[in-house]
């Protein structure tokens, strides 16, 4: 075992002390050091996208980051997009509930953060830009259709805040 | 499984920092997006003893495309940079392209123009269109540097000429002639998340419609990117768009690869898909010259 060093990680804009050796993956970290089990681990390949996370505003995989290399940069979770005082859900998420577009609810964090990203960078993306968007993300419950208008109705009722 | 052996973690924050360490430290690997390097972390395939993150370098992010000078990138612009950026995609279609079929859209975030050379994969997206730019590579190592052609770099599958200690430090793509078209095109199993069954990059110099020289590199059908010599033989001379000449070029492409089967493809299907790809991209490069 390689030690672990406490490394501060600023994570839904709060700094956390956390243990992290230096061979550790991000999505490991954030689940069990940080509590924060709302990013799935799928794959591990980079290939499912249930892990993805926002840093420095870039929707990536945290199966694929080393936690060390995550240190000092802004990283956002599922967890951190509802409001932070009243606990009320993003707009995303809202609409994702409203249109029935989770099943198994697996990919959805992944789902939601790539999406969530894509109307933060691009409020009125056209329906194949989301689908490029989303095409790191495997839905394996086949709903892709719901996803595509949760996130289209999304950007038309006013996007993400 | 998604355990990694473990390793020490060095972060360098500028360049010659990190030529140190990889000059002193023993079994040392570079990680930049870790798109490729952390699968073969997980897979075992590598067991480096010490692990360089190169990310926090401000001077590897750098990204010059001025008027009439090509482009420099950094060894750490992104695949989804080279997608979006505005200058790259006027300047050399063909590379943004390219860069923007790379895996998903998360992977294109994190992964690497420098890093997807430097894997030196054989299904690798950007080699080929690189070599029909004539990109270089700066390769730096403590005190020294070198500039070598895109088209040398890479030797076989998962291997390149980078020495002990040596790392690609910039990628230099020269300004293209204004009659120079370079188009890339691909056929994979799927339209997203795929690896190619073949990639292919025509590079054609023309004369109004005369083709007065050309290029073709192709992709996943060696151990490394295959440069045709005979296609650019059968377009010498030739009007861009004739057909009984497409024909001709696209069997060339054929006689000159001889792929494996693999999971993606057998290799008879592969040959099948190197003629389309020639025709394919000579016929879009004629009507886009109209």
């Amino acid at each position: 075992m390689m030690k672990k060093q406490l490394v501060t990680m600023n994570i839904n804009g709060e700094n956390m002390d956390l243990r992290v050796a230096p061979n550790d993956v991000l999505v490991e970290v954030l689940r069990k050091e940080a509590n924060l089990t709302g990013t799935k681990k799928g794959c591990g390949q980079g290939d499912c996208g249930a892990c993805t996370v926002i840093i420095d505003n870039k929707a990536v995989l945290s199966c694929l980051t080393l936690a060390m290399s995550a240190a000092g940069r802004e990283i956002t979770t599922i967890e951190g997009i509802a409001d932070h005082k009243t606990g009320e859900m993003n707009a995303i998420q809202k609409s994702f509930l409203n249109h029935g577009a989770v099943q198994c609810g697996y990919c959805t964090p992944g789902m939601i953060m790539s999406s969530y990203n894509l109307l933060k960078n691009k409020p009125n993306p056209t329906r194949q830009e989301i689908r490029r968007a989303l095409s790191g993300n495997l839905c394996r419950c086949t709903g892709y259709i719901l996803i595509l208008e949760a996130v289209q109705a999304c950007a038309a009722e006013g996007g993400v805040n | 499984m998604n355990i990694l052996t473990p390793f020490e973690y060095f972060r360098p924050t500028t360049v010659d920092e990190a030529l140190e360490l990889l000059a002193t430290k023993e079994n040392a690997k570079i990680i930049a997006g870790g798109s490729d390097l952390m699968i073969q972390l997980k897979e075992k395939m590598i067991h480096p003893s010490n692990v360089i993150d190169i990310t926090h370098i401000p001077e590897l992010q750098e990204f010059k495309c001025e008027e009439g000078k090509g482009a420099v990138l950094g060894a750490c612009v992104t695949d989804a940079f080279c997608e979006f950026s505005e200058e790259l995609k006027a300047k050399f279609p063909a590379f943004s392209y390219a860069a923007g079929e790379i895996g998903g859209p998360q992977v294109r975030e994190m992964g690497t123009i420098a890093g997807n050379l430097a894997n030196s994969g054989p299904s690798a997206e950007t080699p080929s269109s690189l070599i029909c730019y004539d990109a270089q590579l700066v390769l730096a190592k403590k005190g020294s540097e070198r500039t070598v052609d895109v088209k040398d770099f890479i030797t076989g599958n998962r291997r390149n000429i980078l020495e002990e200690g040596e790392m690609i430090k910039q990628i230099i793509i020269p300004e293209p002639d204004p009659n120079t078209k370079v188009k890339y095109s691909y056929v994979a199993m799927r339209r997203m998340m795929e690896i190619d069954i073949a990639n292919m990059c025509i590079r054609v110099d023309l004369d109004g419609d005369t083709i007065k020289d050309a290029r073709c590199v192709m992709g996943s059908v060696a151990i490394k990117p295959l440069i045709s010599e005979k296609v650019p033989e059968v377009l010498r001379g030739t009007k861009l768009g004739d057909e009984e000449v497409i024909l001709k070029a696209a069997e060339a492409a054929q006689s000159e690869v001889h792929p494996i089967t693999d999971v993606r493809a057998t290799a008879q299907y592969r040959v099948d898909v190197i003629g389309a790809l020639v025709r394919r991209i000579l016929r879009e490069l004629a009507a886009e010259n109209k």
